[in-house]
């Protein structure tokens, strides 16, 4: 087999060793880790094509990777077979300006587009904070978020058409330049889907005005009590903000230690909020937002002074996670859901539930939408903090779900997650689900045992895998 | 042959009594049916699906009945299915900005309600007094003020379904941000109805702007509109909506408004909606960035220039004569989209959202009816080249074998097909009428 992928992808088109394996064993969720046999990195279509014509000729599973960033295990290699990583098809092929798209390979990273698109007036909107590594392939799959789809959407919002190579290696192209084709939204269907239906090859992204100006305020407060009510108020008063983000005590003191904004380190929480848009009329919905704040026991509201400074804030906030390292070993980043009003209820639950099980607990998260992380602070060496992180984990997230929410805002359900499925959805909902993914995927031969429980571990890491290898 | 006396019988006994009816008033050469349930909750409906599942009986999604004549003629005599009495609210947390609704119940009366919370779902939805929710997310209605707040996919973010089978099944969820499993609620907006009958949504829901402004722009050479919109795209101001007018569009739209507006040859009508200083600054700014062109301005503050952005939306809803199109096309090319409907051997009164790139056209009475035909068949082929297509919103149901009633089939025709298969393996969910079955 890997003679044959060896002809698909050339000498430097895949890795086989064990030793260079190792990097491809999980994503950002790492309590669970399994190598492929073999990573594939194709250049083109074709190439993809090729190689997933083999995998059904040789009766191997394999499953799509772009950077890795996510945290639910989506690329996560179950049973083995072949990663097929798009990281190599990075190109963007076309900017239309005019008509306000680009089109780009899978493997194009975020943040590139947006560089691309400096002096144009324009952006990429979705805003992952990963969004230095992650891919906009990977984007497309787990139907990403960020700090400002608040106001602008997350993925699924700006993609207007795909190029898709299905599992057993036909290629479709959904929607287009021009938006409204008359059918079904198959492109709307296939963002999310975690891998599920195939590998995402091109897609045509919405770009977005860039807003005027923006006003970046921080707000700071004794709790986090205080600062969960602020965003209710906010949200409540009818106002839409940019972005509004929560960071805890614990995170603010990390993210200080390494990027020394002037953080009140006594500080209960913080909240991050930029409105944006206009001139006109801004400075009075800042001034609207800081007396909300103040109604709700704020003890400041600062802005920032200027560009630097706001670069600096949202640097902050991205590059928390790359911060935490200096509090933990290992941790593990949760991605519920709650209806906003209940922010106050689930962050009290999640300072129970750490105290409940002896485990510390940083919050950094995208409040405005009620996406919460709470980041799980633990030793993986440890294997009864790692069953206690496990079992806070999965009280939180029920938690979520009795709030009426959901348990993944923007990482997806990939093999963290699964278990919670049945209690989100009823059986006649996962059974259309199903029946969904049977009509893309009807041997579960891309991305096996993802998403749904039971069933789905069709090709485990089967006698065929071995033969084939 | 269907036994029609075994069905209504098996029909009353799922129904309350009163919820069957005639078919009086649908168009029968469009939608067969040969009685209309209208259950009154979910159960019910269920139960009358799968009766009619049992018997092999089309089933005809109803709702407020104002796009009846969107689609082919349906295939075979069926069941009209009702969700008019689906109407409940079942939850509106107005402090989270979403709400939870049977799809029966009417946009109006949901904006309605919405409004009194200073809230509002920014779609435009034509004749919602009368059109239900569930329907206009089954038509995927959108309007001119789509170019400022997207489509109903944006805002749909859970959604239920009674399926080919009878069974209620549910995507999404009440939370704003939610990847947990696939999103049918994409799949189901636009479906007419192929894939299950809407029967419970959750909206985002977005506050109701604090001011709003219309700039009426008019023009005497086409080439200025082009130039003009070429402008707005980058454009300092962020309309919601612009909107090109040819002339009888524009006299349509300036009738419904009591304003004294002039409409010939072209309007360009900016939309503007936002806090009260931002909307004030744009209107002025926008009028500063078409100067140098051949242009005269109007320009609207508050309810006058809502009335006018409220009969933009409702300009794809007029009938003047007997046939409508939308199409859709790179907004770039507009100008030449709408140049190409005046080169036609018919006169169309048409506008198009320029920003988005989709026209609606309204044929103007009197016109030969093979010309009309004939002209249809032009304006596909015209948006086709300009990287769109052509949908016939409503004509006569004998047309429909010579329009391109859903335009060209795309490469992912099968695909779409392979998934209703799957989903309504008898074909009994308006049967004949979707892209699908071209």
């Amino acid at each position: 087999m890997v003679h044959r992928l060896q002809g698909i992808v050339g000498p430097d088109g895949y890795i086989a060793s064990p030793a260079e394996l190792v990097v491809y064993e999980c994503d950002g969720y790492t309590i669970e880790k399994n190598v492929p046999d073999v990573v594939v990195f194709p250049t083109s279509t074709e190439q993809v094509v090729a190689i997933v014509q083999l995998c059904n000729e040789l009766d191997v599973p394999f499953v799509p990777r772009g950077a890795g960033t996510s945290l639910a295990g989506g690329c996560l290699p179950v049973g083995g077979g072949v990663m097929i990583t798009t990281t190599r098809m990075n190109r963007i092929l076309e900017i239309n300006t005019r008509d306000r798209y680009a089109v780009v390979e899978p493997g194009v990273v975020n943040i590139w587009l947006t560089n691309k698109l400096k002096g144009t007036g324009l952006h990429y909107a979705p805003d992952p904070s990963s969004q230095g590594a992650c891919t906009i392939g990977g984007n497309v799959a787990t139907n990403s978020g960020g700090p400002h789809t608040l106001k602008y959407g997350v993925t699924v919002n700006h993609v207007l058409g795909l190029e898709f190579v299905l599992p057993d290696g036909r290629v479709v192209e959904t929607g287009g330049v021009a938006e409204d084709n008359p059918g079904y939204d198959l492109t709307g269907l296939i963002v999310g889907s975690e891998g599920t239906f195939g590998v995402c090859t091109k897609a045509i992204v919405r770009l977005t005005r860039d807003p005027e100006t923006c006003r970046t305020l921080l707000g700071v407060f004794e709790s986090v009590d205080d600062a969960t009510n602020s965003i209710s108020a906010i949200i409540a008063a009818g106002i839409v903000p940019a972005a509004l983000e929560m960071m805890d005590r614990l995170i603010i003191k990390a993210v200080e230690e390494a990027f020394r904004f002037g953080f009140p380190l006594d500080a209960g929480a913080v909240l991050l909020i930029e409105v944006d848009g206009l001139a006109a009329g801004l400075d009075r919905e800042a001034e609207r937002i800081t007396a909300i704040c103040q109604a709700n026991g704020c003890r400041e509201v600062r802005a920032a002074r200027d560009a630097a400074e706001r670069l600096l804030l949202w640097k902050c906030r991205k590059q928390a996670f790359g911060a935490i390292g200096r509090l933990a070993n290992s941790y593990c980043t949760q991605d519920g859901v709650v209806p906003r009003t209940r922010l106050p209820h689930i962050l009290r639950e999640i300072t129970r539930i750490g105290e409940k099980y002896g485990i510390a607990i940083a919050n950094v998260f995208h409040a405005g939408d009620g996406n919460i992380h709470p980041i799980l602070l633990f030793d993986e060496r440890d294997a009864d903090q790692t069953r206690r992180v496990l079992a806070a984990s999965h009280e939180i997230l029920e938690e979520c779900i009795r709030c009426g929410g959901s348990v993944t805002g923007e990482h997806g359900i990939g093999v963290e997650k699964i278990d919670f499925m049945p209690l989100l959805f009823s059986t006649s909902d996962l059974a259309t689900m199903l029946a969904v993914r049977e009509t893309f995927n009807p041997t579960g031969r891309c991305s096996p045992a993802k998403m749904f429980p039971g069933g789905a571990r069709c090709i485990e890491r089967s006698s065929a895998v071995r033969a084939a290898m | 042959m269907t036994d029609w006396s075994a069905i209504t019988q098996r029909v009353e006994g799922c129904l309350p009594t009163g919820a069957i009816s005639g078919a009086d008033g649908l168009p029968l050469d469009e939608v067969p049916a040969r009685l209309v349930c209208t259950p009154t909750d979910v159960g019910q409906l269920r139960e009358l699906v799968r009766v009619a599942a049992a018997a092999q009986c089309p089933i005809y999604p109803l709702g407020g009945r104002t796009l009846l004549g969107l689609g082919l003629p349906g295939r075979g005599e069926g069941i009209g299915a009702s969700t008019l009495k689906l109407d409940r609210v079942i939850d509106y947390p107005a402090r989270d900005m979403t709400i939870t609704v049977e799809a029966g119940i009417r946009v109006g009366k949901l904006q309605e309600m919405l409004a009194a919370e200073g809230q509002r779902l920014p779609i435009d939805v034509p004749r919602a007094a009368e059109a239900t929710l569930g329907g206009a997310i089954a038509t995927n209605v959108s309007g001119p003020r789509r170019y400022g707040y997207g489509t109903l996919r944006d805002y749909v973010i859970g959604v239920s379904v009674v399926d080919a089978q009878g069974n209620e099944t549910r995507a999404g969820g009440r939370v704003v941000k939610n990847v947990a499993g696939y999103d049918l609620c994409k799949l189901y907006t636009g479906s007419l109805g192929t894939l299950g009958i809407i029967t419970q949504v959750t909206l985002k829901l977005r506050p109701i702007p604090e001011a709003a402004g219309v700039v009426w722009a008019k023009f005497d050479a086409i080439e200025q509109v082009a130039v003009a919109i070429d402008r707005l795209a980058a454009s300092a101001t962020r309309p919601v909506a612009i909107e090109v007018l040819n002339a009888a569009a524009a006299e349509h739209v300036a009738a419904n408004t009591s304003e004294p507006l002039p409409c010939r040859p072209w309007i360009v009508a900016i939309g503007f909606e936002e806090s009260t200083e931002a909307v004030r600054w744009q209107c002025e700014h926008v009028q500063s960035e078409l100067n140098g062109l051949d242009v005269w301005f109007q320009s609207l503050e508050g309810d006058r220039a809502r009335r006018v952005l409220a009969s933009l939306g409702e300009f794809q809803a007029a009938q003047p004569g007997a046939a409508t199109f939308k199409a859709n096309f790179l907004g770039s090319c507009t100008v030449e989209f709408l140049d190409g409907a005046q080169r036609q051997p018919v006169d169309w009164s048409v506008a198009a959202h320029a920003g988005s790139g989709v026209a609606f056209g309204h044929v103007l009475p009197p016109a030969d009816p093979e010309q009309v035909q004939v002209s249809l068949n032009r304006l596909l082929s015209h948006a086709a080249a300009l990287r769109g297509n052509l949908v016939v919103r409503r004509c006569p149901a004998a047309w429909k074998g010579t329009t391109p009633a859903w335009g060209r089939p795309r490469d992912d025709m099968w695909l779409m097909q392979a998934i209703r298969r799957k989903l309504d393996p008898q074909h009994l969910l308006n049967p004949g009428r979707f892209v699908t079955d071209v």
